[in-house]
């Protein structure tokens, strides 16, 4: 009784992507992956997407270890809260964002006014966006690693007179080093593929917030289905590689 | 120099710790105790791990902990270093990396602290300096943390069952390398363990730890002859009676007597062997046997020897050959006599 509820699931699952591998036009390639407005977004999402990563890495794995300290205040609320935008229509992070960081937005006026500086719409606005929408994979993952850490090994390097930030350093962050590297790649992928809240806080301008799911999205619009798919089967094979290289891993980390 | 001096009061949910403990500079002090007993309370307490809500803790001139001034110095300024039962050696750094962390730490240059870091390895004689820890044996692993904790020259070295980790096969020989490097150690060793025989080897002073009290402290050699609780009684083989003795017999209970070799006055602990106590159908004759009644209740190969548990008014333990088992009919259930020769029992002051 259970399996064909489960072949029509596998089917749903599957189908797409087999169908993305039998209508992509393989012969037409190389000329379609060399084509200016594909480069630039190509080059543009990779940019954006490795920044966003070393974004999330600089400000998620002290989040993380906050999260992980029992002596924080409401770290239940602020872990529920963190983790939103894993949930959260990323439509809806993009107007908030844009809420925030907009030409009328609470710290967006104060920008605009103070430093001259416009957030929304610029390539800065999308590798918000993206960090936004990715950073939470990195924090559960690394959380997770750090409260599963023993907490002797600190003892023992406080006892040797290691300050809290060498232990951290030298200690803490190597033995949870396979989270973080998991986490980073999780966070990496989730921000190439980020489309709705950049569409929303960074629009659709070719060459500065034109990535990778935004430029396939423009060529479904203007009827250029063969662009489209080139496009859908190189996110389909990065999405793979990056599963494939973490396996079972990261599922654990979570 | 003073040493370690502390007298603390630990409160752990239900259950209280109250224990003095004085250790001299050079000295090794072993602490015993069952399980439960509080020696890891007393440890994390003496580490700083646990706060201590009254008494006084201090090592040479410094107080570490004073509740009732308010002092409590964290485990980094304490001068304490750790030797744990796992060892917890940094997985991801090699033995020598190991060993120089102390040092980082304290800023000394790279260079300089692998340096020193390799001289005190090769003076805990361990070769394998690039090794991380999971390629290192069990008594390795345990002389790179021993250099660990000592290259950063502390105050207090508190071992916590330094030699629980290793196989049956190894741990005499780690055994006596430790009691060599603790000797060479001029600062004051606090060895946990709820193994006798590890407590006297390695300790010069033994400190009994039963129910968050000290129970009974002195060397190896007086706790041994003269146990105070039926914990180390049983721990060093001995049948320990407490009574109040006038002359050379002494009271153990309404109407039961035991008989001495030599004078004592007051309150006694009495003591013998098991091998001393002969078991026998009926009531024995002699003036200088010390005889009760009983009832067998367990018996326990111990070696070529049978350990019979007998219980009734004098509960004791009794070591018979196996022919004697057989020849009495020796069973859980069997009424016998246990006697004693007043030669062979100990008395001494409570």
């Amino acid at each position: 009784m259970l399996v064909v509820p489960a072949l029509a699931g596998l089917a749903l699952l599957l189908l797409p992507m087999a169908g993305l591998a039998w209508r992509a036009p393989w012969g037409r390639l190389p000329g379609l992956l060399t084509a200016d407005h594909v480069l630039t977004a190509l080059r543009l999402s990779l940019t954006t997407a490795t920044l966003a990563t070393v974004l999330a890495l600089i400000m998620g794995i002290p989040v993380a270890w906050m999260l992980a300290r029992d002596n924080v205040r409401g770290r239940g609320v602020l872990r529920g809260l963190v983790t939103v935008p894993l949930v959260l229509p990323p439509v809806v992070g993009g107007i908030a964002l844009l809420v925030a960081f907009g030409r009328r937005g609470v710290v967006g006026g104060w920008l605009e006014q103070t430093f001259g500086i416009n957030v929304p719409f610029t390539t800065v606005a999308v590798i918000m966006a993206q960090t936004f929408v990715a950073m939470p994979f990195l924090i559960i993952a690394v959380e997770g690693a750090l409260r599963g850490a023993d907490s002797r090994y600190d003892q023992i390097a406080a006892s040797l007179g290691a300050s809290p930030w060498t232990t951290f350093r030298r200690v803490t962050l190597p033995s949870v080093a396979p989270s973080v590297v998991a986490g980073a790649i999780l966070c990496w992928a989730r921000a190439l593929g980020e489309f709705g809240a950049t569409i929303t806080f960074a629009g659709s301008l070719p060459g500065t917030t034109r990535t990778l799911p935004l430029e396939a999205y423009a060529a479904i619009g203007a009827g250029d289905t063969d662009t489209a798919l080139v496009l859908s089967v190189i996110m389909v094979a990065v999405c793979v590689t990056v599963l494939v290289a973490l396996r079972d891993r990261w599922v654990r980390a979570l | 120099m003073t040493g370690l001096a502390a007298s603390v009061v630990v409160e752990r949910g239900s259950f209280i710790l109250d224990a003095e403990l004085r250790v001299q500079p050079g000295e090794v002090v072993a602490l015993l105790g069952p399980n439960g007993a509080g020696k890891s309370t007393l440890l994390a307490a003496l580490a700083g791990l646990h706060r201590p809500v009254r008494g006084l803790v201090k090592l040479g001139d410094t107080v570490l902990d004073e509740p009732a001034s308010g002092v409590h110095v964290p485990l980094r300024d304490r001068q304490v270093g750790l030797v744990v039962q796992d060892y917890l050696l940094f997985p991801r750094m090699s033995a020598v990396e190991n060993v120089a962390f102390g040092l980082r730490a304290r800023g000394v240059a790279r260079a300089m602290a692998r340096e020193r870091a390799r001289e005190w390895l090769g003076r805990m004689d361990v070769a394998e300096h690039e090794r991380r820890p999971r390629q290192l044996s069990g008594g390795q692993a345990q002389r790179v943390a021993l250099a660990r904790a000592l290259i950063v020259e502390p105050a207090l070295l508190l071992l916590d069952e330094p030699l629980a980790a290793l196989d049956a096969g190894t741990r005499p020989r780690v055994r006596a390398e430790l009691r060599r490097h603790l000797a060479a150690y001029g600062g004051c060793t606090l060895v946990v363990t709820h193994d006798p025989l590890e407590a006297m080897v390695l300790g010069e002073r033994i400190v009994v730890l039963e129910n968050g009290r000290v129970a009974q402290a002195g060397t190896p050699a007086e706790v041994a002859r003269h146990p105070r609780t039926d914990y180390v009684a049983r721990l060093v083989g001995l049948n320990l009676l407490r009574g109040n003795a006038t002359g050379k017999a002494a009271r153990i209970a309404d109407g039961l007597t035991v008989t001495l070799a030599h004078e004592v006055h007051g309150p006694v602990h009495v003591t013998f062997p098991p091998a001393a106590v002969t078991l026998s159908p009926r009531r024995p004759d002699g003036s200088a046997r010390n005889a009760w009644s009983g009832t067998v209740e367990d018996l326990e190969v111990h070696g070529d020897l049978v350990r019979v548990s007998v219980g009734g008014p004098v509960p004791l333990l009794a070591d018979v050959t196996p022919l004697a088992v057989a020849e009495l009919g020796l069973a859980p259930g069997t009424p016998v006599w246990a006697s004693v020769k007043a030669t062979e029992v100990s008395a001494y002051p409570r």
